[in-house]
């Protein structure tokens, strides 16, 4: 299975900074960052490995029963003893060292996913940004068509750019001609 | 670093790059055993200025002094190596596209990279124009002493386009396309030299806007101070 998206779901802003920079250097940038559980979307979480904290472990389990998500595609994020950490292939302790973090990393991202196809990267929103972008919409123009705001908008555009490495607009255009997304 | 008692040969054996800096002050490769500084000498150039441009395109961390250069020369540069962009640079670019294209007729992805090649090449001939057209005049005339009255600078500053990170981010952009999406059963010889004359003429492009961000603009920014403060006396 060709994971696309890594998602965190915590509640502090410290450990969802620390750790996406964690996924950055690791080579796996994060996807999606979420504060509350109930905040995420389950498109998305469908085709994700999750990071989540083992305090959404309950709300986890409803995920697991519904949408037939594999419990191994899931981390748990905790400090200290906690009773849930059974329920997560790793299991992810704030005071982990580097070589610690890394290892369990290895376990959640197994080699076969790590070499990932960075087209596939882009999320549905994004691919739909991208079209626009490259049809030569402007981010204000974007915003209107798809009744989000022109932050959300710049927002993705610097994910899309991140992702792909490419960075102008024209040079998007190019990119979305040559693989047929426009 | 580069000297005056350094062989010309040596700093072109050292970076190939360097023949077409080198031909913007026509010299060319033949020069025997001759130093830098005899060199000038029999062509007439100042030596201090051919050795701050090779050093800057030779060392990464090396950029000269606003005061070590000579504003009016370094324009003169300018202006050839635009020449040297539009009749060389850029046309070497176009016909490798071509042969691309020709290599293969029936894919899309080719055509594709000439047309996003066709808009760059615009607007930096554009942009080119300008700084022959607007900018340079300009500066020679504040450095003759000539005052420009304020509709003037307006209209000069109006159409101040000192931004050259789009260009630059165009040309990487084309390189990273190239790179990932060329059709394999293209060829590969044509590939290989087309993103080695883009990656030249990246790099040389960078140390080109280098030269006119760090040094023209800022003396330019002077040259208006000391004009308004003389317009005020």
């Amino acid at each position: 299975m060709l994971i696309k998206e890594i998602v965190i779901i915590h509640k502090s802003l410290i450990v969802r900074k620390g750790l996406s920079a964690v996924l950055e250097t690791y080579g796996r940038p994060v996807t999606s960052v979420y504060a509350k559980y109930a905040e995420r979307d389950i498109a998305v979480l469908n085709k994700s490995i999750i990071l989540a904290d083992v305090a959404f472990s309950g709300a986890m389990e409803t995920l697991f029963r519904k949408s037939g998500v594999s419990r191994n595609i899931f981390g748990g994020i905790a400090s200290g003893k906690n009773a849930a950490r059974d329920k997560y292939k790793v299991i992810i302790d704030i005071n982990d060292s580097w070589e610690t973090l890394f290892s369990k990393l290895d376990i959640l991202f197994p080699s076969a996913s790590v070499y990932i196809n960075r087209e596939s990267l882009l999320t549905t929103r994004e691919t739909e940004i991208l079209k626009l972008v490259a049809k030569g919409f402007k981010s204000r123009e974007i915003a209107a068509r798809l009744f989000i705001s022109r932050h959300t908008v710049i927002t993705h555009r610097k994910n899309i750019c991140g992702k792909l490495g490419i960075k102008t607009p024209s040079g998007l255009t190019l990119y979305a001609l040559i693989n047929k997304i426009i | 670093m580069i000297r005056e008692s350094t062989k010309l040969s040596d700093v072109i054996l050292g970076n190939l790059n360097l023949l077409a800096v080198l031909s913007c002050f026509d010299i060319r490769p033949g020069t025997k055993e001759m130093t830098i500084g005899q060199v000038c000498g029999q062509k007439g150039i100042d030596a201090g200025f051919l050795l701050a441009i090779l050093n800057t395109y030779t060392f990464d961390d090396y950029f000269p002094r606003i005061e070590d250069i000579d504003a009016s020369k370094l324009i003169e540069y300018l202006k050839r190596t635009h020449r040297y962009y539009a009749e060389v640079t850029l046309p070497g670019i176009d016909s490798l596209i071509q042969k691309l294209i020709r290599n293969l007729p029936s894919e899309k992805t080719p055509r594709h990279i000439e047309k996003y090649f066709n808009v760059y090449r615009k607007e930096i001939t554009k942009h080119m124009k300008f700084e022959e057209k607007f900018l340079f005049p300009v500066l020679k005339d504040l450095m003759a002493g000539k005052r420009k009255n304020r509709a003037e600078l307006k209209e000069f500053f109006g159409k101040l386009d000192n931004d050259h990170t789009n260009v630059e981010e165009k040309l990487k952009d084309l390189k990273t396309i190239l790179v990932r999406y060329i059709p394999a059963k293209a060829d590969e010889h044509t590939v290989f030299e087309l993103l080695y004359t883009l990656s030249v003429f990246d790099k040389d492009h960078f140390n080109h806007s280098s030269f006119e961000d760090k040094i023209l603009i800022p003396k330019l920014k002077q040259l208006l101070k000391t004009s308004a403060g003389r317009n005020a006396d």
